[in-house]
């Protein structure tokens, strides 16, 4: 069977994988991660379940420490022997080290401390001190979620040493590669006697065709037998080669985020660092959505320290909050519904991933579309004939559709006269000018509500400055709440936080929301049978469960 | 010669020197290389550690000719994605886009000149205008465009060739086209209007007189004049071919060096996209240093100039 998605490089360290994809090595079956849920279709995530490498674990009543059992006759591809927990504790302790470069470390980094080997059989990992362990620390851990680490061989790695050993090849997967060029093929056959049985696909092709209609043409000439296709092109595809459309990953939140709004002077968890002021930071005309609460007449502490402001707000940041306003107004969701997701999706009102169906939403978080309103406030915002600006719609990230940031642009030309150019660099590209808080312009971006949301992280990292990445946007409001939930015990409280979060994004207009992205797939007539795994995003996964007519 | 060989090379030399001026330049301008590297929740001693053996320590231009002399020496860093030397990763796609220039270049030449020659011999005729519209559409049509319809008729509809990937001869026919056919298109004009123009001169006139068949005045004496001019450009787009099959090897997922350098772009690994560029620099170069030379060599007065 062949499948057509985007690759992962031949990188087997767990250190050293840094294109933020290597959890597909999980998805594809050739790595596994600690733990494996207990399969569930999607949407669900599956539960929490004994049936992977760790095989039972035990949570010191102080919440200090996690004892994990580890599984006896998992062994390595290419000879590396049985895993045990040497190994893992190998495997996270390299994803943790100081110049690791992998894509779990910023999640793990908040709360895991260290891994120790207790005995062969044993491993325990720490919790850091005076953090409380995440709801959803077993799904960081496992095959659901937003991904895992995949374990490794120590021994391959004392004895080939990282240069070479990053190279090979050696998970514990029901697959092995056979071959594997990065960014173009990678080529995998079942492993007889696997420890979860073996599979009865036996041969696993994976190549990259990123051309969407090179891609359907594959699939309609049989060439690859399941393919990533986007929403509006899957469903008649699916009819015409009398295939099936499987949709997969969470649909994602789209929305603008008004970059530039860096309000913060220090940050909460290190008060002596002063951050103010970044680069990013231009309150001028060129930038009208940029508010300025440093200015003469602004209340710094009641603009930064309530959810909503008790007094009056003054013009700098009140014109600002106008101009975000009548951008996000100005939005036609029903319309993107309707002409990109083919009417398959929701609209989208929340960052902070709290729904409608939620017994704390509040109505008032809806952003109408009211392309009258929003002229008025841009008037009101001394902007009657508009400005000009630049918004970013990335490529070449997965979970964006460019789609949706394209109309939003267009909406905002023909909606409110604005005058936007529209830059579509690459999202790896541009990241660092997130992480140097350079950016000053609106850009596309996505969110989903975490699996296994326990609320702990109430409006999600990219607001607390010391986090690298950031979507613009600085304040000690949000900063405070994020660390004072880190620390909640108490769910209810956390609720409270995160709703108090969604206030101050609402009141304030920080994004502009606009609907939720459905990722889809194609199965060609030749599969009979694949019963994938969910995760976060919208990957290939369980080849071990596809069944070929 | 030698002395107008000497000055081009030295030319060329400095027209590197300038590239790899210019890309690290751009490297640089894209920010501390460490902050490729490394993440943000690195220690300050291993930022130190990373900025002292990549010698962020020293001057601009001392660090401009470390670059340099590894450049020199093949290496350009280790690649972000694929955590070994970029020049690595770049080898193993040469072989993939040589495959496909080549047979973008057979077909160019296997179809343009034969067209080429038909059209003029056969001026007017109905030949002529397959000939002209081969190449008129050639020239028109986008390599994107182009490739999607050739999978949409002959991988979708007809089922007679795969829609993707490098594999076997199959294979490369529908990719080989794509990059192919704009060249095949500009040696056809090329060899027409030589021909054209041969056909009318006195010494084809006189082989005619003498009574040498027709076939042997087209193919022998005509076309071995003709074909000089298409011939260099068949050269220089043979370079065009190893450098700037960007387009036709995203569309047909071919693991070459253009796709190479989307990826390479899209995933910041940026000692990667140096390689490339300097590689595509110091073949184009090459390229027109032989063309150069080989003019000078059949005409003494461009030496002399």
């Amino acid at each position: 069977m062949a499948t057509a998605l985007t690759l992962v490089p031949a990188v087997f360290h767990p250190a050293l994988q840094g294109t933020g994809r290597e959890t597909q090595l999980i998805n594809w079956g050739i790595y596994e991660p600690l733990f494996k849920a207990k399969y569930a279709a999607p949407p669900a995530f599956g539960e929490p379940s004994g049936e992977g490498i760790g095989q039972s674990w035990e949570i010191a009543p102080d919440g200090s420490k996690v004892t994990v059992k580890i599984r006896t006759g998992v062994t390595f591809h290419r000879g590396y022997g049985e895993l045990d927990a040497n190994d893992v504790v190998y495997t996270f302790t390299q994803a943790m080290r100081a110049d690791s470069r992998n894509y779990r470390r910023a999640a793990y980094e908040v709360w895991m401390d260290h891994w120790e080997v207790l005995d062969a059989r044993t491993a325990v990992m720490y919790v850091k001190k005076g953090v409380a362990l995440p709801g959803d620390w077993w799904t960081q851990l496992a095959d659901n979620g937003s991904g895992s680490v995949g374990m490794v061989s120590k021994k391959l790695f004392d004895q080939l040493g990282e240069t070479r050993g990053l190279t090979v090849e050696a998970g514990t997967g029901p697959y092995t590669a056979t071959s594997w060029l990065s960014g173009d093929e990678v080529d995998a056959v079942a492993v007889p006697d696997h420890w979860r049985g073996t599979p009865k696909l036996q041969n696993l092709v994976i190549v990259d065709i990123p051309e969407v209609s090179t891609r359907q043409a594959a699939l309609e000439s049989g060439q690859i037998d399941i393919a990533d296709i986007p929403v509006k092109f899957a469903v008649p595809l699916a009819e015409k080669i009398k295939g099936r459309v499987q949709p997969l990953g969470v649909a994602r939140g789209q929305l603008m985020w008004f970059s530039g709004n860096y309000w913060a002077k220090t940050w909460t968890a290190k008060p002596e660092e002063k951050i103010y002021p970044r680069p990013g930071f231009k309150p001028d005309k060129d930038h009208p959505w940029i508010g300025d609460p440093f200015q003469p007449g602004c209340d710094w502490d009641d603009l930064m320290k309530n959810p909503k402001p008790l007094k009056p707000v003054c013009p700098s940041m009140e014109n600002a909050r106008k101009v975000r306003w009548a951008m996000a107004m100005a939005i036609d969701k029903e319309l993107i519904n309707k002409q990109i997701e083919q009417g398959l999706s929701r609209t989208y009102d929340a960052f902070t991933a709290i729904e409608p169906t939620d017994p704390w939403w509040k109505e008032e978080w809806r952003v109408p579309f009211d392309p009258a309103k929003a002229k008025q406030l841009l008037a009101e915002a001394g902007y009657p004939t508009g400005f000009s600006l630049t918004v970013w719609v990335a490529v070449g990230e997965v979970a964006n559709e460019p789609e949706v940031g394209l109309a939003i642009a267009d909406m905002w030309r023909s909606n409110l006269g604005l005058k936007v150019t529209v830059e579509r660099t690459a999202y790896a590209a541009r990241r660092p000018t997130l992480v140097a808080r350079t950016i000053d312009i609106p850009f596309q971006h996505s969110t989903a509500r975490p699996f296994g949301d326990d609320f702990s992280i109430p409006v999600g990292i990219s607001q607390a400055p010391g986090s690298g990445w950031n979507a613009g946007i600085e304040s000690e409001f949000l900063q405070d709440i994020y660390y004072k939930a880190l620390k909640e015990p108490d769910r209810e409280k956390r609720i409270q936080m995160r709703v108090q979060a969604q206030d101050y994004y609402t009141f304030w207009r920080l994004d502009a929301p606009s609907v939720f992205h459905v990722f889809t797939w194609v199965v060609g007539p030749k599969v009979a049978e694949w019963v994938p795994h969910q995760t976060i995003y919208s990957d290939f996964t369980a080849p071990e469960r596809v069944i070929m007519k | 010669m030698l002395r107008f060989i000497v000055r081009r090379v030295a030319f060329s030399v400095l027209i590197v020197l300038g590239a790899s001026a210019f890309v690290f330049g751009l490297s640089r301008a894209a920010g501390d290389p460490r902050l490729l590297y490394l993440t943000e929740y690195v220690t300050p001693e291993i930022w130190d550690q990373w900025g002292k053996a990549m010698g962020l320590d020293k001057p601009l231009v001392a660090q401009y000719f470390i670059w340099l002399s590894k450049a020199v020496r093949g290496d350009f860093g280790t690649s972000l994605r694929d955590q070994v030397n970029a020049l690595t990763v770049i080898a193993r796609r040469v072989p993939a886009t040589a495959q496909l220039a080549a047979g973008a270049f057979t077909f160019a030449l296997a179809v343009g000149i034969p067209l080429g020659v038909l059209s003029a011999v056969k001026r007017g005729s109905i030949l002529d205008y397959i000939g002209r519209t081969f190449a008129l559409l050639g020239q028109a049509m986008p390599a994107f465009w182009l490739g999607i319809m050739l999978v949409l008729l002959f991988a979708v509809q007809l089922d007679w060739l795969p829609s993707a990937r490098r594999g076997g001869i199959s294979h490369f026919i529908l990719p080989s086209i794509t990059l192919g056919w704009p060249t095949a298109s500009g040696i056809l004009r090329l060899v027409r209007s030589a021909m054209l123009e041969i056909l009318d001169s006195e010494y084809i006139k006189f082989a005619r007189a003498k009574g040498v068949s027709n076939a042997l005045i087209v193919w022998k004496h005509a076309l071995r004049n003709a074909i000089i001019a298409p011939l260099t450009f068949a050269g220089m787009m043979l370079a065009a071919f190893l450098t700037g099959a960007v387009v036709t090897e995203t569309v047909f997922a071919w693991p070459g060096l253009g796709r190479l350098a989307v990826l390479s772009v899209f995933s910041n690994d940026f000692p990667v996209v140096t390689g490339i560029v300097m590689l595509f620099t110091v073949l184009y170069v090459i390229m027109n240093l032989f063309v150069d030379v080989a003019y000078a060599y059949i005409d003494p007065r461009i030496r002399y100039q």
